[in-house]
């Protein structure tokens, strides 16, 4: 199975959203990493044969995904970012529900959804309305609709936000034991989601792809050295206007901090092997928010 | 997939409203018809409700069969034979053949629309045995000379007097309060009650939006195909399946209150349709006639709902769709302008008015010199339709572009 993406763009009005994209998808866990905006809930819409592009072609082992249409979705399985669901129905009824228009049979859809409860714990709830449950229980019903029909391709747009961090944590197992065999593409922009369990990482920025490849791969090729030094209060100040910071941290014997610098930015500044965050930040710069630094 | 967008229906609080209140309008209808009924009884007092009822359905089976010249006659002379042994006092015990005296009171009259209850008094036993053939001169002459030349064109006239005509005569008469009452009740019934079912299938398209449930429905694997057919049979079926719940409740309530005999007798035979009826038709077939436009109605009126439902992504305009053909009824009907009022006939509140739409004064449709009465019209019409709508339902959907 392979999901070939090529020259893929988007326009809105005026706006290029997804612009020339190009890559290809096999089995395996995909990091998606972009700002707000960058353009991911765009491609993976276009993914999803919910938006048509405006140019390019995307292709399941060679076929047009819009010209296979159905064959297509029922190997596909979504978790869209704001995941709307029916308030009144209840989780059991809901996943029967979302089983029929996926095209399993009845007695295969009642099994299904309830192997699926038991893996994301929600069992419980299976009685339950929707509007009645927790804003990480809601998460859990989108990811298990997105499991029901067993699906190659399975694509998740933001699935851990607004999870605490036991939730984020759980869902990250969950999510390395069901990636076996299938194609999972992500998108975030907390960094830690996919650090340890995705097997390629795509940088997003401007409706591009900015870079990818394997954390390491990436990480390696960072033009820039991380350092980590200690400083009197008042030069941590300088350095922050001069140099990209990741991480601060007030100690006792001044700041603690962690710079991206060619060159060692203080003497006595300890080189440190770079991670994913830090490329983050040296792709994204200041732009990104503050939402990297959670966790 | 069906089964679940039915659910999905009726899980809301509002359907559970909507459902509530069409039990509502059913009592009410029950009540308001079953009060309104009324009859003079045998201790010299106005019998009402029920008790009327069960009175009429006693007395007025000594004039049960067909009203043919031996019935009308025995009609006139057993009035005389009460005038002349109660006098003033009379009228308490006229009962039994009050519907047979009442055609008389609309037809032994100087003109179509007059109505003289005591012309039963002055009428000779030969003289009510010619009722048949005053009927059709009545109208021939509000047609030809009266005010009706000015209403109806010489081809609508034409056809009028030949449908007339062709009524069967003798007609069947007896006792038909439960299947009158059954009839017109469910009509007034439903004007209140199509509206309340086209409002529950408004969200059926539009909520998806709204509940930002689109995206997953249309990047399912039936989600441009089967599960958009599904919905439109959801809707259909839910709305098809309450409309005969209703009317086949109303049937049990009102036949089991007011009694069941009566079925067979002819419509024309009855009131509203003695003097401008069309139609040969016992109150069984009208009745069943009634459930067919009935359904018509109130399929049209749904698909209409379904149809800005899933074109504007709004359920309030959808919902508010569904009430709109009965406040243009009530619009153009308090209006007076002629073109309006031609709009009238073509609304689609005449399927559910049967006992109004069986008559010639319920309009006609001329091309040329072919005239329609407008009842079997409004049946292809909105038949057509109901037909026409579900597949463009279907594509207009299908096509849709999620948010
Ligand atoms: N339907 C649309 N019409 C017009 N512009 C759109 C539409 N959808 C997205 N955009 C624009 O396209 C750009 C990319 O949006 P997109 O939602 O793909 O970003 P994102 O990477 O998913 O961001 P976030 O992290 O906030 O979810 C944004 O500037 C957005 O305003
Ligand atoms: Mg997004």
């Amino acid at each position: 199975m392979e999901l070939n993406l090529s020259n893929v763009t988007k326009n809105f009005k005026g706006l290029t959203a997804v612009d020339r994209v190009s890559c290809t998808f096999g089995p395996g866990v995909y990091g998606l990493l972009g700002v707000n905006g960058a353009g991911k809930t765009t491609l993976m819409r276009m993914l999803c044969t919910l938006l048509r592009p405006s140019a390019g072609s995307i292709e399941l082992d060679g076929q047009d995904i819009f010209s296979l249409g159905g064959a297509y979705r029922a190997r596909l399985g979504y978790l869209p970012q704001d995941f709307g669901f029916y308030p009144d129905l209840t989780v059991r009824d809901y996943l029967l529900y979302i089983s029929s228009i996926k095209g399993l049979r009845p007695a295969t859809a009642r099994q299904r959804s309830g192997e699926l409860m038991e893996l994301t714990g929600l069992q419980k709830a299976a009685g339950r309305k929707m509007k009645r449950l927790s804003g990480g229980m809601k998460r859990r019903v989108g990811i298990t609709q997105a499991l029901l029909n067993d699906p190659e391709i399975l694509i998740l747009d933001e699935p851990t936000a607004g999870l605490d961090p036991g939730e984020r944590i759980r869902f990250r197992n969950l999510l390395s034991e069901i990636a076996r065999d299938r194609l999972v593409l992500l998108s975030t922009h907390i960094v830690s989601d996919v650090e340890y369990i995705a097997g390629q990482i795509l940088l997003m920025k401007d409706g591009r792809i900015a870079a990818s490849g394997t954390v390491e791969g990436l990480t390696s090729r960072m033009p820039l050295g991380v350092w980590r030094c200690v400083v009197p209060h008042r030069q941590a100040e300088e350095l922050l206007r001069r140099y990209k910071v990741a991480n601060i941290r007030a100690a006792a014997e001044g700041t603690e901090l962690r710079i991206l610098a060619e060159r060692a930015p203080v003497s006595g500044a300890e080189p440190e092997p770079p991670t994913l965050e830090d490329l983050f930040l040296y792709t994204f710069g200041g732009e990104g928010g503050k939402d990297h630094d959670k966790i | 997939m069906t089964r679940y967008e039915i659910k999905k229906l009726f899980s809301t609080a509002g359907s559970k409203l909507a459902l509530l209140l069409l039990l509502a309008i059913l009592l009410y209808t029950a009540f308001s018809m079953i009060h309104d009924m009324s009859c003079p009884g045998p201790e010299g007092d106005m019998l009402q409700g029920l008790e009327a009822a069960a009175f009429m359905r006693q007395v007025q089976q000594d004039y049960t069969g067909l009203m043919d010249e031996a019935m009308l006659r025995r009609a006139v002379e057993e009035n005389a034979r009460l005038n002349a042994l109660y006098g003033d006092n009379a009228m308490w015990y006229k009962t039994a053949f009050a519907p047979v005296r009442d055609l008389m009171s609309w037809t032994f009259v100087p003109a179509y629309r007059d109505f003289d209850y005591s012309v039963i008094d002055r009428l000779s036993p030969g003289e009510a045995a010619g009722l048949y053939e005053r009927r059709v001169a009545l109208i021939r002459d509000y047609l030809q000379t009266g005010a009706g030349a000015a209403l109806y064109s010489r081809s609508e006239a034409a056809y009028i007097l030949r449908r007339m005509g062709a009524l069967k005569a003798p007609a069947a008469v007896g006792y038909t309060k439960g299947w009158d009452t059954l009839i017109q009740g469910s009509g007034l019934m439903l004007i209140l009650a199509s509206p309340v079912l086209a409002y529950l299938v408004s969200g059926l398209f539009s909520q998806e939006r709204a509940l930002r449930a689109d995206a997953l429905f249309f990047s399912s694997r039936h989600g441009r195909k089967k599960a958009v057919a599904a919905k439109v049979k959801a809707g259909l079926l839910t709305v098809s399946g309450l409309y005969l719940l209703l009317e086949l409740t109303w049937a049990v309530l009102v036949l089991s209150l007011l009694g069941t005999e009566g079925g067979g007798c002819s419509v024309q035979a009855n009131l509203f349709s003695w003097r401008s009826g069309l139609y040969n038709l016992s109150f069984f077939e009208a009745w069943l006639l009634h459930l067919a436009c009935g359904m018509i109605g109130v399929l049209f009126l749904a698909l209409l709902t379904m149809l800005v439902s899933a074109a504007f992504d709004s359920t309030p305009l959808a919902a508010a769709t569904a009430f709109l053909p009965m406040l243009l009824t009530v619009f153009i009907s308090a209006s007076s302008l002629s073109v309006l009022n031609r709009l009238l006939y073509w609304l689609p509140e005449g399927l559910f008015l049967l006992r109004d739409e069986l008559s010639f004064e319920a309009g006609f449709l001329q091309l040329g010199s072919a005239v329609w009465p407008m009842l079997p019209v409004l049946m292809v019409f909105y038949g057509v339709l109901c037909l026409a709508l579900p597949p463009c339902l279907y594509q207009l959907y299908r096509r849709k572009q999620p948010r």
